[in-house]
């Protein structure tokens, strides 16, 4: 499509030209191109265009690099007290703004003011405030203020360390020391807080999951023989051994969790808060700690890295404003994957049968133009179309025939509803008209010559096919994939419908037979967006959470997308060098 | 299989072998049912869409079942009715006897007094149906009785089935004797499921009250509320009765729980006002009270209506007097009943009409409390009588039955005809009953009774309700709403208008800003620009189609949204200074002396550059100039406030680019030419001057037309604010249309650019040759023959714009509404279906209207695509054959 067309440039343009004028007499003379001629501010405007197009791409795409990095910057910790002399607030400046002081008055004086990330949601309800400049009377950086980020719901915690407890003494009382108590215990905690995690999940998961295999086996046995039958009976015997062995397991899970627990809660750190109320905070509680105002370049750096890290591997906590996201990469990833798997094949068929078996006529023609259409359909018209068809009538079908045990049992459907099958199933139909498009365009710019020399060869048609026309619109093929892959990942309105999640309690894919579970629900990056974005309560923290994810997504579909163009790339220039 | 000697004498197999052909046969096999496959799969999307919407607008479906005799001895009951299985009937007869019948053979259960109704005086006076199961009943000593009577169903216990029962088929009845009931017959039904369902009458009556007189009661109708809050039963009543002495007298109690005393304390309040001129009027024949006890109407045969307002109860005050047969003299209202919610009063008279009245607040209202009674529907009779009427209790659907004794079935507010039945016996219906869940009707006619089973399907749904605007109960006139969440108080509300009005509003906002950007930037891309920089820049740009959504609404909602809200002044005003601030530059340039310029022309973009940022600077400062200038310093105000100045200012800053555009086309085509042969002589520097001054004339016409428009459209009366401005949200249309402007400049540019430098090579080079500057070039020669591929390339910008979902969800407050202003917000169909649909019930009218929301969507962007692929396929043509 591209045309290799060079305008010329515009410097050519002002080349004098000849021209005669008068019909009368030959007045010959040099004649100039006139300045109007050249309508130079309407170039200018249309050339704004252009550097408006630029500086909104440029700006964009700033400010979500911008923000989206430095989100995990560790920053000072200030302490501000105000001019009424008893209010003192601590905590990180998250940013700085002029703003008009009163809308009734129309004075222009502009007011500076800054929000204060307080947090200490526990004992003030507010995680962040704003603080005007003219209020404050002293702004001070206290050496050993901590910042606190904890595992429990409550958001980050600020406080000066005043002290070190064990089983409730207090060890010392000194900063320095009680802080090199603290990096010494913590790595223990952090190991008993990881293997109470995996009890929890792991442990009791299995416990869970036996049982329910149990329970559906009753339902399953009455199912198929009816409730008076033996083999019921029999299910329903095992079922109750089953459910004693889980119960006993589960005591002893919990008693174990509870010892680890309390071994957790020996060690505590005494915190004291900007109003002087002194807390307390065990060590199973925190995740990362760091005295704010003390750290070099390096440390910084490392708490940096570490919070990437987390980011990237932990799940998400406290309504998903902190913690992780990667239960929401996993899904996206094994939903795009499982798209493509769905659409390549399907799509490369279509392509296949429009460009090289069907017969060339005005029926193919308008197949054509249907589906450069179906491009154009808006992506929620085909989340609709998913969960009225996928969910509500394929699903329900499966359901009504292999699931009615479950749908029993659990008062709600397996496949009856939105889940990552119908959900890739659903992007790969919108995805594709891109993979067919493509395929096409790839399939045509396999010259005809090839073709026909491999028929002279006596190769069938499929052999030409598969040996000749398929290995050089390979490229071609998978620029249409990764496109489609690239508009799969960052669709989010279809996904509303069938079936993206706030929070997904189980991985689509884990280590739990039979390992794929094309039927859960699943978290997207794109719906993590929005659903922190724009339904969270807390919007503040909720929007710096926001901009990784979403410097997140970007970089993996502008990555996609260089791929494509890259592959896109090689393959015109092994067109240009294979004809023959 | 072949052998053919060679040459050399050899011989030689030239077959294929099978197995080869196999692979062959079944490749073409699998591709072609593959890809046939794929592609109906494809248009199966559209096929199912109208499949799921296509029962909105079936007919319902009604069966007769066996006439039932029932024995009610001749006497027309006063109140009647059934349970939600339809297994069982009641009915009231005047005399205070209670008889229950089956539904399924008309067999008589029970026949009998209750045992709690007062005693002590005739009954004279009952309320008419409306309020669920509640009844007040009046005597002719003056006191007044409240009641329920109700059903109660409930599962049988294994212990409780007998023998007798275990045979009985599925769905069939039996009757079951209870101990210990009034009315110790109910009825047990075997559910498909194997359990038994035992339904049986269960009464209620309180102590009866004294009405405040000891007249006899004459007409008499409750209200009654339970509260929400609490399962404890408390409930507030309003009791309005017409005693023997003319007066109208209300009895409001609450009956309250007190936690003290662990038991219900009941508070009355009393009331009574004189019927003016009762004398020579007569008795009315109905007395209804409205919901909550609010209002209270008294409607004589005549067609007379009293309306008295009873929110006070102490002092009822007389209202309005209405005539609603005002054109009929010789008519006769002959039914009356509220419908569902007890707003709509439904009146059919005797020439088979059936009016439906509500009040709606009105300007030209004359009663103190500014609402006026308005009949919003009017049903045409088929000739003959309206002789009962009858009123869900689940949807505003209404049965009306009439003297030759047919039955009609209609929905009230989709004014839609559901069905029409015929008793077969010409005489008229006596009364009517609709069953609880809709799925019933039961009519008396003559000694016998019909039962009919009906499937309404979707009644509210019309094409009419859809697209045309429909009179709710208590609006002041036909409106458009979309309001999906519905209830006994308010119904749903399913016009696509607003809906599409949204997607039309983002579309032309986003259009607005976003087609000019796309397509002068395509020009400059494909004619002016160095290839080495549109190298770079043309992928760039067109990655950016590939941005995702959400990443726009997010960012439109949480950034620029408070942006815009807190710098709207400068936002206003930059509008206005960048494309000042380039051509500015643009003259600016052309100052320079000829040398200069051509050898700094390579380095335009550089310096394009360079004056956007600079405009961007200046847009602060001419903000706050144009908000002292024109708004007098508080934009938000002046459109907050439609009082607050004139609306001159407004329309100036509007018809601005109006009116340049104007100038623009009027100076190009006249001043150019003729500034050309003027200037012929003319050293460039002072050609460029002229040229500059050429530019601030050209400036202040522009100011001086639009102020002018501005003043002659404030003169008319008209003001912006309630069109295309007023009222300031923070997430509104131009916060929108700027984003949506990322989503679709990129496809805009890439295809207007693409059709730009199809254009064959010759054309340029043949313009250029005969001495046209490149500008003139792209003017009269590549614009012209690209035009087809432009125009597709804003119908495919379009497109994406009516599709749109995550944008407008989050950067708009989603409120349907209807106007143009472009600092609210709005709702478009692909918003509200994300947002309706996760919670819409499987198959019901919501969920089917939300399908058919997806339907047109799909059917407004394959329009345009279609067209766009037209005109593009035309074009490539066209540009070929060059």
């Amino acid at each position: 499509m591209s045309s290799t067309a060079v305008p010329p440039p515009a410097e050519t343009a002002t080349a004098p030209s000849t021209t005669s004028t008068g019909a009368s007499g030959i007045v010959r003379r040099r004649a100039r191109t006139s300045l109007l001629a050249h309508g130079q501010p309407l170039v200018w405007l249309t050339g704004g265009a252009v550097v408006v197009c630029v500086f909104m791409i440029a700006g964009l795409l700033l400010l979500v690099l911008v923000q989206g990095i430095a989100t995990f910057w560790p920053q000072p910790v200030v302490e501000v007290t105000l001019k009424d002399g008893k209010t003192r607030i601590m905590g990180e400046v998250v940013r700085r703004e002029r703003y008009r002081p009163s809308l009734a008055t129309n004075d222009r004086e502009l007011a500076q003011r800054e929000l204060i990330r307080t947090g200490n949601f526990e004992l003030t309800q507010e995680h962040y405030r704003w603080v005007k400049a003219s209020e404050v009377f002293e702004e001070v950086s206290p050496s050993w203020s901590l910042v606190i980020e904890r595992l429990t719901n409550d958001g980050r915690f600020y406080g000066v360390l005043t002290g070190f407890r064990k089983d409730g003494e207090e060890i010392t009382t000194d900063p320095a020391e009680a802080w090199a108590l603290y990096q010494r215990d913590h790595a223990a905690v952090v190991q008993r807080v990881e293997a109470r995690e995996k009890i929890e999940r792991d442990a009791s998961g299995s416990v869970n999951r036996r049982e329910r295999a149990a329970r559906l086996a009753v339902f399953q046995a009455e199912l198929d023989c009816g409730p008076d039958s033996i083999a019921a009976a029999v299910a329903r015997e095992r079922y109750h051994t089953v459910q004693a062995e889980a119960a006993e397991a589960i005591q002893r899970y919990s008693e174990e969790i509870a010892s680890l627990n309390k071994e957790n809660q020996r060690d505590q750190l005494v915190l004291r808060t900007a109003q002087g109320q002194t807390k307390l905070l065990s060590l199973g509680e925190i995740d990362r700690a760091y005295p704010a105002n003390q750290l070099t370049l390096g440390q910084k750096l490392r708490i940096y890295l570490s919070r990437w890290w987390e980011f990237l591997t932990a799940w998400p906590r406290n309504a998903n404003s902190e913690g992780g996201v990667f239960p929401a990469i996993w899904g996206t990833a094994v939903m795009t994957i499982l798209m493509s798997l769905a659409v390549v094949p399907f799509g490369v068929m279509a392509a296949l049968y429009l460009r090289e078996y069907a017969r060339a006529g005005p029926i193919v023609s308008v197949v054509r133009i249907a589906i450069n259409n179906l491009a154009g359909v808006p992506s929620i018209v085909f989340g609709v179309f998913g969960l009225g068809f996928f969910c509500y009538i394929v699903g329900d079908s499966i359901d009504n025939l292999f699931f009615r045990a479950q749908k029993l049992a659990d008062k709600d459907p397996t496949y009856g509803k939105g889940g990552l099958l119908w959900a890739s199933l659903t992007l790969a139909l919108l995805t594709l008209p891109v993979v067919i498009v493509a395929t096409e365009e790839a399939l045509a710019a396999v010259p005809r010559s090839m073709r026909e020399g491999s028929y002279a060869c006596g190769a069938s048609k499929w052999q030409t096919i598969w040996r000749i026309v398929l290995p050089r619109a390979m490229p071609g093929i998978l620029t249409g994939m990764i496109l489609a892959m690239a508009r799969g990942a960052g669709e989010v309105a279809p996904l509303m419908l069938v079936g993206a999640k706030k929070i997904a309690q189980n991985l689509p894919v884990d280590g739990v037979f039979p390992f794929l579970h094309p039927d859960r629900s699943f978290m997207h990056l794109g719906f993590h967006i929005y659903d922190v974005g724009f339904q969270s309560p807390d919007s503040e923290s909720a929007k710096s959470m926001v901009y990784t994810t979403t410097l997140l997504l970007i970089v993996l579909i502008f990555a996609l997308n260089l791929a494509a163009i890259w592959l896109r790339a090689r393959l015109r220039k092994r067109h240009q060098a294979g004809h023959f | 299989m072949s052998f053919r000697s060679s040459f050399t004498g050899r011989t030689r197999k030239r077959a294929t072998s099978w197995s080869t052909r196999l692979t062959d046969t079944l490749a073409q096999l699998l591709i072609t049912v593959g890809g046939i496959g794929t592609i109906v799969a494809v248009i199966l999307v559209c096929v199912f869409l109208i499949w799921v919407v296509v029962p909105l607008f079936e007919r319902a479906t009604v069966t007769e079942k066996p006439i039932l005799k029932v024995p009610l001895d001749g006497q027309q009951p006063v109140r009647e009715g059934m349970d939600e299985y339809r297994m069982m009937g009641w009915s009231l007869a005047p005399d205070g006897t209670l008889a229950t019948f089956r539904l399924d053979d008309g067999r008589l259960l029970d026949h009998a007094t209750p045992v709690a109704l007062h005693k002590g005086a005739d009954l004279t006076a009952w309320s008419a149906p409306g309020t669920a199961e509640h009844i007040a009943l009046g005597f002719a000593d003056g006191s007044v009785q409240l009641g329920r009577i109700g059903f109660k169903s409930r599962l049988l216990e294994d212990t409780e089935i007998t023998a007798e029962l275990r045979d009985l088929k599925a769905d069939q009845l039996v009757e079951f004797s209870q101990k210990r009931n009034e009315f110790p017959h109910g009825v047990v039904q075997r559910l498909s499921d194997g359990q038994y369902r035992l339904q049986s009458l269960q009464l209620e009556f309180d102590e009866p009250i004294s009405s405040g007189s000891t007249k006899t009661v004459r007409q008499i109708d409750l209200s009654l509320q339970t509260r929400n809050d609490t399962s404890r039963g408390e409930t507030t009543s309003l009791i309005a009765c017409l005693s023997a002495d003319g007066k109208l007298r209300t009895v409001a109690s609450e009956k309250k729980f007190v936690e003290v005393l662990q038991d219900f304390r009941i508070e009355t309040l009393r009331g009574e006002l004189r019927l003016p001129d009762f004398e020579d009027r007569g008795w009315p024949r109905w007395l209804l009270v409205s919901g909550g006890g609010s209002n209270t109407y008294l409607l004589w045969e005549g067609g007379r209506l009293l309306r008295v307002a009873t929110r006070e109860p102490e002092e009822p005050r007389i209202m309005e007097e209405v005539d609603l047969l005002a054109r009929e003299p010789s008519c006769r209202i002959t039914a009356a009943r509220f419908l569902l919610g007890k707003e709509t009063l439904l009146v059919g008279d005797s020439l088979g009409r059936v009016q439906a009245w509500f009040r709606a607040q009105r300007s030209e209202a004359r009663a103190p409390d500014r609402q006026t009674l308005v009949a919003g529907h009017t049903f045409a009779g088929p000739g003959s009588a309206v002789t009962a009427l009858a009123a869900s209790s689940a949807s505003r659907m209404m049965a009306v039955g009439f003297a030759d004794g047919r039955a009609r079935l209609s929905f009230v507010t989709s004014e839609k005809l559901i069905a029409e039945v015929w008793t077969q016996q010409d005489e008229p219906i006596r009364w009517l009953l609709l069953a609880p869940k809709d799925d019933g009707l039961l009519a008396q006619c003559g000694e016998r009774c019909w039962a009919w089973r009906i499937k309404p399907l979707h009644p509210e749904i019309t094409f009419h309700a859809l697209f045309r605007p429909v009179w709710y109960e208590g609006y002041p006139r036909p409106e458009y709403v979309w309001q999906s969440t519905g209830g006994d108080a308010a119904e749903a509300k399913y016009s696509l208008i607003p809906l599409i009005f949204g997607t039309l509003k983002a579309t032309f906002y986003s259009l607005l800003l976003g087609v000019p950007i796309a397509l002068l930037a395509a020009i400059y891309t494909s004619e002016f620009l160095h290839p080495r920089t549109k190298a770079i820049l043309k992928p760039s740009i067109e990655m950016m189609a590939s941005l995702p959504s959400v990443v726009l609404g997010f960012l439109a909602a949480l950034v620029l949204a408070p942006f815009v809200d807190r710098l709207l002044p400068a936002v206003l005003a930059g509008f206005l200074t960048l494309p000042g601030a380039f051509l500015l530059g643009a003259y600016a340039w052309q100052l320079l002396p000829e040398k200069g310029s051509l050898f700094l022309q390579r380095f335009r973009f550089g310096f394009l550059c360079l004056v956007g940022p600079l405009g961007l600077l200046a847009a602060p400062a001419v903000g706050w100039v144009l908000e002292k200038l024109l708004f007098a310093g508080d934009v938000r105000g002046w459109l907050n406030n439609q009082d607050r100045g004139s609306a001159l200012p407004g329309w100036f800053l509007l018809l601005l680019p109006v009116a340049a555009i104007l100038i623009t086309f009027l100076a190009g085509h006249r001043v150019n030419s003729r500034l050309r042969q003027v200037t012929r002589d003319w050293s460039r520097l002072a050609i460029a001057l002229l040229d500059l001054a050429k530019f601030g004339v050209l400036s202040l016409a522009v100011c001086v037309l639009a102020f002018l428009l501005a003043g002659l459209l404030t003169l008319v009366g008209l003001d912006p604010r309630g069109s295309f401005l007023g009222k300031y949200d923070q997430r509104n249309a131009l916060v929108v249309g700027f984003m949506m402007g990322f989503a679709i400049i990129p496809i805009i540019y890439t295809i207007a650019e693409d059709a730009l430098s199809m254009v064959p090579e010759h054309l340029r080079s043949a313009s250029l040759g005969c001495g046209a500057t490149p500008w003139q070039t792209a003017m009269r020669v590549i614009i012209p023959t690209a035009m087809s591929g432009l125009f597709s390339a804003v119908m495919v910008g379009l497109g994406r714009a009516v599709g749109e979902t995550m944008i407008v969800l989050m950067g708009t407050g989603n409120t349907p509404v209807l106007d143009w202003n472009i600092f609210n917000g709005f709702r478009t169909l692909s918003a509200n279906i994300a947002t309706e649909l996760p919670e819409a019930v499987r198959d019901s009218t919501h969920y089917r209207t939300l399908f058919l929301a997806a339907l047109t969507l799909f059917a407004m962007t394959f329009v345009l695509n279609t067209v766009a692929e037209m005109v593009r396929l035309r074009f490539r043509k066209r540009a070929f054959q060059l």
